[in-house]
């Protein structure tokens, strides 16, 4: 099967270099006129700075991108290039239930100040050294 | 004694710790699982198909959804696709786990109402129907390619690694008909030869080819019936001048081998297949009914008798199953014999009953040989020796029986022209034997000395 995306090929894994992935485009940009912007500013950045715009490691060329666009412009190839990539999903935080769950928390115990161990320290001081004091004044 | 810290500060440095660590639990209690685990695929800014970190992710969220299957389907894919050429071992669970995701995809309506709708939004077209069923209906056999590549790959230095992948084809909860259609594409070339190599007389080439195919897909039927088909002709061969029974038993043997584990899996052979069973059992009968005439000599031991008729039973099994599955295998040349070869393995069978003694030194169960020389007669009238034999041993029972005298008498009348027309000098000597003390027997009787 020559066009299967999933044939077997030394080396190639159908997961990596994805459409989407060289693209760097997520799948929920959705219109034509959105996706030809980030397209064009894709290949900007290619041509202007390769270096970084690595994928999984490796330059990519402005071919790779023109090819990778090509790839998902009709409803086939863009079936088979959503297949193969993973859907976003955004962290979002329930703020009540952790507002919640945060007033649940104990607050830690056993904290003290700061206390130095004195007997400890005590050693450390330099021994007092005899001292003469020269008188202030003379009868 | 160990000496205490300058300043004591390990309270507040913990507590801190484990607010730390109370607040990202939270987090996570608070978070989608699937965020979560979608998260653990970044690596260096990339989203990377498979990490461990996401795969522990999910492997802990646990249940599943559309969305869900999918993530695990591309997790678990593309690690297989990592593994595989360095770690197969490794890749195999995770190949078992991708195939079952996408199955559980392929055959979920509500994803691909999604999955369309979503990509028509992105294109700003509606997904033509047909697009979207052409996707879906080519996707089992495209994700089953692979595993029909390696095992391609496979199949002459690494076996066991092909067969773990045709497991996976067969295994894989696809429809059955995409399954198929994959086990066919590889088998089919290898089929299409046999009738060459039949033809060219390439037989061994051909039966090896076919066997280490077999021993990767070992419950295929047509594979099953072309290596019968194959080795048949190969016995034929033999009995025709190369080899004898001699070659005969050591195909039929390695036959019975090559093909028992599918035969084990396989329903009730119909068809082609059962013709080809048929004639295989047919070249095990001759073979065990050779084995069971080696073990006689002109002084055979008790032990040489029994396994004379533990082979000669052996035989009259498979040609009876031959006969029940192609009743029509007679007509075939080099077949025409079954029921002779039949009535020999009965005759030696009953030659090792009639002399074998029982348990506590009893005498041997003449009536048990005598039955066994009445099956002879009857699957081969004209076998001059099975009348003998069963004159013979009727004669040997006339002497505490007049039922046995008078069939004795019966028998005799017909045995006679048969022996008279085929019968060896043996035969002729045994069945004249048998008449003389037959009539003494009589005439003990008549006196009234029995």
């Amino acid at each position: 099967m020559d066009d299967n995306p999933w044939s077997w090929k030394v080396g190639i894994n159908p997961y990596r270099n994805t459409p989407f992935q060289i693209l760097a485009l997520d799948v929920m940009v959705h219109g034509r006129g959105p996706i030809r912007r980030h397209v064009d500013e894709r290949a900007i950045r290619v041509r202007r700075a390769p270096k970084k715009c690595l994928v999984f490691g490796e330059q990519i060329g402005e071919a790779a991108v023109v090819a990778a666009a090509k790839a998902i412009e009709d409803a086939e190839g863009r079936l088979y290039a959503e297949l193969r990539t993973h859907r976003p999903r955004r962290v979002e935080l329930d703020v009540r239930e952790l507002a919640r769950r945060l007033g649940e928390m104990q607050a830690p115990v056993g904290r003290q100040p700061l206390r130095p161990n004195a007997a400890r320290l005590a050693r450390l001081v330099p021994p007092p050294r005899p001292r003469q004091f020269p008188p202030l004044w003379t009868w | 004694m160990s000496r205490p810290p300058v300043v004591q500060a390990a309270g507040p440095r913990v507590a801190l710790r484990q607010v730390a660590k109370e607040l990202g639990s939270l987090l996570d209690a608070a978070s989608d699982p699937d965020a979560l685990a979608y998260a653990a695929l970044t690596r260096d800014g990339e989203v990377c198909p498979w990490t461990s970190e996401a795969e522990a992710a999910w492997r802990r969220a646990g249940g599943s959804d559309p969305w869900r299957n999918h993530h695990l389907a591309v997790l678990h894919h593309a690690r297989a696709y990592e593994l595989e050429a360095d770690r197969p071992d490794e890749a195999h669970e995770h190949w078992v786990r991708a195939l079952a995701c996408w199955a559980r995809l392929h055959a979920d309506d509500g994803f691909w109402g999604i999955l369309g709708g979503h990509v028509s939004a992105a294109l700003g077209i509606a997904v033509p129907v047909d697009a979207l069923a052409a996707v879906r209906a080519r996707l089992p056999a495209e994700l089953l390619d692979p595993h029909a590549d390696l095992i391609e790959a496979y199949r002459q230095r690494a076996p066991d690694r092909a067969r773990a992948h045709m497991v996976l084809i067969k295994s894989s909860a696809f429809p059955p008909v995409a399954v198929e259609a994959v086990r066919a594409s590889l088998v089919g070339p290898v089929l299409d030869r046999v009738d060459s190599a039949v033809r060219t007389a390439r037989l061994d080439e051909m039966a090896e080819d076919l066997g280490s195919w077999l021993a990767i897909d070992e419950d295929h039927p047509g594979l099953v019936r072309a290596l019968l088909h194959v080795r048949n002709k190969q016995c034929e061969r033999a009995v025709q001048g190369e080899g004898g029974l001699e070659v005969v038993s050591a195909i039929s043997g390695r036959a019975a081998r090559e093909v028992r584990p599918a035969l084990g899996k396989l329903g009730p052979p119909a068809g082609a297949l059962a013709g080809e069973l048929a004639r295989h059992r047919y070249w095990l009968g001759c073979a065990s009914r050779w084995a069971a005439y080696n073990e006689l000599g002109p002084e055979t031991s008790q032990q040489a008798f029994r396994r004379s008729s533990s082979k000669a039973g052996e035989a009259v099994g498979h040609l009876r199953r031959a006969s029940a599955l192609d009743p029509d295998l007679e007509m075939y040349p080099l077949y025409g014999d079954r029921s002779r070869v039949e009535s020999m393995a009965e005759q030696l069978r009953g030659w090792a009953t009639f002399n074998l003694r029982g348990s506590g030194d009893t005498g041997p169960d003449l009536e048990g040989a005598a039955e066994q020389f009445r099956r002879a007669v009857e699957l081969d009238p004209e076998s001059a020796q099975a009348h003998a034999l069963l004159v013979r041993a009727l004669v040997t029972l006339a002497a505490t029986s007049g039922d046995a005298v008078r069939e004795a008498e019966t028998v005799i009348a017909r045995a006679k022209p048969v022996v008279d027309r085929s019968g060896t000098a043996q035969d002729r000597s045994m069945l004249a034997q048998s008449q003389s003390v037959l009539a003494q027997r009589k005439r003990l009787r008549g006196s009234g000395g029995w």
